[in-house]
């Protein structure tokens, strides 16, 4: 199994400064690429290819949540699986 | 108290046996006879099954299905401390038996002055039935005495071992010797403890014997009529700053008014002193009368005037809107009155990151979590903790109160009392009040009103609304006299008291709730950097709680 890399930063703020973080995620997908680091970790993560993209708003209780998510297939085991297939493919047509 | 008899007997069996332990053992180092050894450590077997026993009495009646009084279950709790220091010293005494086998010739313990040790010790034993079945504090007092006694002995037995050390031939004798006046030493602070249990039975609270001689004192010196066992002592909180504070009454007589009895290290107690004398220079009806102060070598107390009322922090509590407003109104007329009065035009360093620097391995210690590394999202860069408070130590150089006010120095609600009836506040605690930015009491009241972990909806619209007023109020004072940095200050200032308030709380998610907004008012400070500061604004709400 591959080790699991997580990044975590979580912290208060307001409209303007909120723009500063989106800004930069902003930045890094135009891009292609989004570097998280912290001293404890660091993720270097490139968005490519297709992208599932979510807004989830929620109002309740005096409280509003608002959810955004990005998902999508690491390169690095797209490579892997790739790879695979093409020896496998390789394989097959001199078998033929 | 014949309503124990099965305790009272079973303690006083476990004192003598107790005696009798000190006795063999003296026995054994005049002459180590080891079937007197053998002896004392049967004896400890059955001493430790005293101390199951009445370990067993006492907490199956405490939690039994009888309604006992105060007294009933102060009495028990008496015992059990005391049964465990009798057991203590039983223990020493093997420790000491044990010992004596390192020594070459028993002849070398007779160089010292042992017999004294057990003299004191045993005599002290005498009295501790007649002292805890007839409340006596006098023999409460000689047991305790009995340390500071054995103590003065153990001085001189040490001064004698390291003035013989350097020529002793044998070296482990001598400190095998040391090692046995240790013991009886520590059997003297179980004295102690024991007689710190008798006062405790009889005033119902945990009183020490230097807390006890200064409220004597005290009360002697107020020339005061009452006999000291009329005395009632009440505890009214043991703050964090380590004072002891008891409301103290006259319990034979009715309708006598309490007094405060403040007891703590002797700078802190001597320097509220000072600073109340000043605030009745300014403001004489705002703060305590002294009736009384002693002072020893390291600490000090007082007699102070109990003020009649309720706190700030407890008319918000109690979701007394009224009273909550009459307060409000009159503690704004009142610092009206105190800030213009003793507005001095001097600047003054806020001093917040220093506050701050000084606490910050204490809330380390409890959220090692809070201490965060630079971090970077893309191109967007974070500082580090360390970072961030040395940008900030760095922007409170530049920022300097225009002026300085005699503040409170520690002015969280709870340290504001309102009485009604009177139609007056009263400011309590006052041993930080010195010259000093104000925004420093400004800072200190908005956080003590969110800091309170109380989650209910309609306390916390209160206290928003307590702090957006108190706000108000002084930002309109800063404006009224040009204090053109009062945003800064005040963020500064909220930073500090969120920050240093999460070592307090065990509550995470509160606790990463303050955190957080210290850091955001940092971020907004440093953001602001090269700017003016009078154009730096503070961001509405971070006073405020919202549940998210």
């Amino acid at each position: 199994m591959s080790e699991e890399k997580k990044f975590f930063l979580e912290s208060l703020q307001d409209r303007e400064t909120i723009c500063k973080y989106l800004d930069a995620l902003k930045e890094g997908f135009q891009q292609g690429r989004i570097n998280l680091s912290s001293n404890e970790q660091t993720l270097d993560i490139v968005p490519s290819g297709l992208i599932k993209f979510t807004i989830k708003g929620k109002r309740k209780d005096g409280e509003i949540k608002l959810n955004l998510r990005f998902r999508w297939a690491d390169d690095d085991n797209l490579t892997d699986f790739d790879e695979s297939w093409n020896d496998k493919m390789e394989n097959d047509s001199r078998d033929g | 108290m014949p309503y124990f008899s099965d305790l009272e007997e079973k303690i006083h069996f476990m004192v003598l046996e107790v005696n009798r332990q000190l006795d063999d053992t003296q026995k054994i180092i005049q002459d180590p006879k080891p079937d007197l050894v053998d002896k004392v450590k049967s004896r400890d077997d059955r001493i430790d099954n005293y101390k199951a026993i009445i370990e067993n009495l006492c907490f199956s009646r405490i939690h039994g299905e009888e309604n006992l009084t105060k007294k009933q279950v102060d009495f028990i709790r008496a015992t059990n401390i005391i049964s465990n220091n009798l057991e203590k010293i039983s223990d020493f005494s093997v420790y000491v038996v044990d010992q004596l086998n390192y020594l070459s010739s028993i002849e070398y313990l007779h160089n010292y002055n042992y017999q004294s040790f057990f003299q004191h010790l045993s005599s002290s034993l005498d009295i501790v039935v007649q002292g805890l079945f007839t409340r006596d504090l006098n023999h409460a007092l000689n047991i305790c005495r009995t340390e500071f006694v054995i103590d003065k002995l153990f001085k001189r037995v040490f001064d004698q071992i390291i003035e013989e050390l350097d020529s002793a031939e044998n070296k482990q004798n001598i400190i095998t010797c040391l090692f046995i006046f240790r013991y009886l030493e520590r059997m003297g602070d179980a004295m102690l403890n024991i007689g710190e249990a008798i006062i405790f039975s009889v005033f119902g609270e945990k009183l020490k014997i230097h807390q006890y001689q200064a409220l004597v004192e005290n009360l002697d010196s107020i020339n005061n009529d009452i006999s000291i066992k009329d005395v009632g002592f009440e505890s009214i909180w043991e703050s964090r700053s380590g004072c002891r504070i008891g409301k103290v009454m006259d319990s034979s007589r009715e309708g006598t008014q309490a007094v405060l009895f403040k007891e703590g290290k002797a700078g802190k107690i001597s320097r509220e002193k000072e600073n109340i004398e000043t605030w009745k220079r300014i403001f004489p009806s705002l703060v305590p009368k002294v009736f009384s102060y002693t002072q020893s070598r390291n600490s000090a107390s007082m007699l102070l005037e109990f003020l009649p009322g309720c706190s700030l922090q407890e008319a918000v509590l109690s979701q007394d809107r009224d009273t909550l407003e009459n307060a409000l109104f009159i503690l704004k007329e009142t610092l009206s009155f105190i800030w213009k009065d003793t507005l001095k035009n001097k600047q003054v360093n806020s001093g917040f990151m220093n506050q701050l620097a000084q606490r910050i391995d204490d809330v380390l210690m409890i959220h090692p979590e809070f201490n965060f590394s630079q971090a970077s999202i893309g191109s967007l860069m974070t500082p580090s903790l360390e970072e961030v408070i040395r940008i900030l130590r760095e922007v409170e150089s530049e920022l300097k109160a225009p002026f300085c006010i005699f503040i409170h120095g520690d002015f969280n609600t709870n340290n504001i009392i309102y009485n009604q009836k009177e139609q007056q506040i009263y400011f309590i605690d006052l041993h930080r009040s010195c010259y000093g930015d104000y925004v420093q009491d400004v800072s200190v009241f908005l956080v003590s009103n969110y800091r309170k972990p109380v989650f209910d909806a309609g306390v916390r619209r209160l206290t928003n609304r307590l702090n957006q007023d108190f706000f108000n109020f002084s930002r309109r004072f800063a404006a009224e006299n040009a204090d053109e940095t009062f945003d800064a200050r005040l963020a500064m200032g909220l930073i500090r008291s969120f920050f240093t308030s999460t070592r307090f709380e065990l509550n995470q998610e509160f606790a990463l709730g303050m955190y957080q907004r210290a850091l955001y008012l940092a971020e907004k400070i440093i953001a602001h950097r090269g700017n003016p500061w009078r154009e730096f604004a503070m961001p509405p709400d971070v006073f405020k709680y919202s549940s998210f």
